[in-house]
């Protein structure tokens, strides 16, 4: 596997879908107020068009480093549970500045530890598919292997 | 087909922003929505695809 390849090719996947993602995000969490695309606080601090090229960006650089940091699920010297905590880490990193500086969390602590909360939930949830999926493949390729061992004897 | 994913995310950013700019931004997220909705379709088709394909 060519890692710095892969790496960019993951990276710049997850801008655009970044960009995307976030955006639908705000639409969505700001449908109460009529559907804006950035926080209201970031329009007033910076103006609707920069505001909202600011954050179709910083979007994309998240989902840039997001992405980019599944990486860690292809390397074979880790496992599910450390490459999951590793991309936790990564993602938190990345997530909490950003989400601060574009009004996501309304730049309080609350918010923060929402934030933080909801992510440790989603990431379990990622761990366990992603365990319980290798599980199933693994049980497959042992019941496979266990035919072919009886039709031989 | 997979491959459209990337270029309908950035073109409904583009007609987001062009949109916006040239109009206003009062109804131009219903571009992202629907490069939104298109990829989600994509990807879909492109699994069951794929499924068929193991099958």
């Amino acid at each position: 596997m060519n890692v710095s390849k892969d790496l960019i090719r993951l990276a710049a996947l997850g801008f655009v879908l970044g960009m995307v993602i976030g955006d639908i995000m705000v639409v969505a969490f700001t449908a109460s107020e009529g559907m804006s695309l950035a926080a209201p606080e970031l329009i007033d601090e910076f103006g609707e068009l920069p505001a909202i090229i600011i954050q179709t960006l910083l979007s994309g650089v998240l989902g840039c480093i997001c992405f980019g940091a599944t990486i860690v699920y292809y390397k074979d010297e880790y496992s599910i549970l450390a490459a999951t905590c590793i991309h936790m880490v990564i993602a938190f990193l990345t997530l909490i500045p950003i989400s601060n500086f574009l009004w996501w969390t309304g730049r309080v602590m609350e918010g923060n530890i929402v934030v933080l909360a909801m992510g440790i939930c989603a990431y379990v949830m990622v761990w366990f598919s992603v365990y319980m999926s290798y599980r199933i493949q693994i049980q497959k390729i042992n019941e496979a292997l266990e035919r072919r061992n009886s039709g031989k004897q | 087909m997979r491959k459209m994913i990337p270029v309908v995310a950035m073109i409904g950013v583009l007609v987001m922003l062009i949109w916006g700019y040239l109009d206003s931004f009062k109804y131009s997220w219903l571009a992202i929505m629907v490069a939104g909705i298109a990829i989600v379709a994509i990807s879909i088709y492109e699994k069951d695809r794929q499924n068929k394909q193991t099958k």
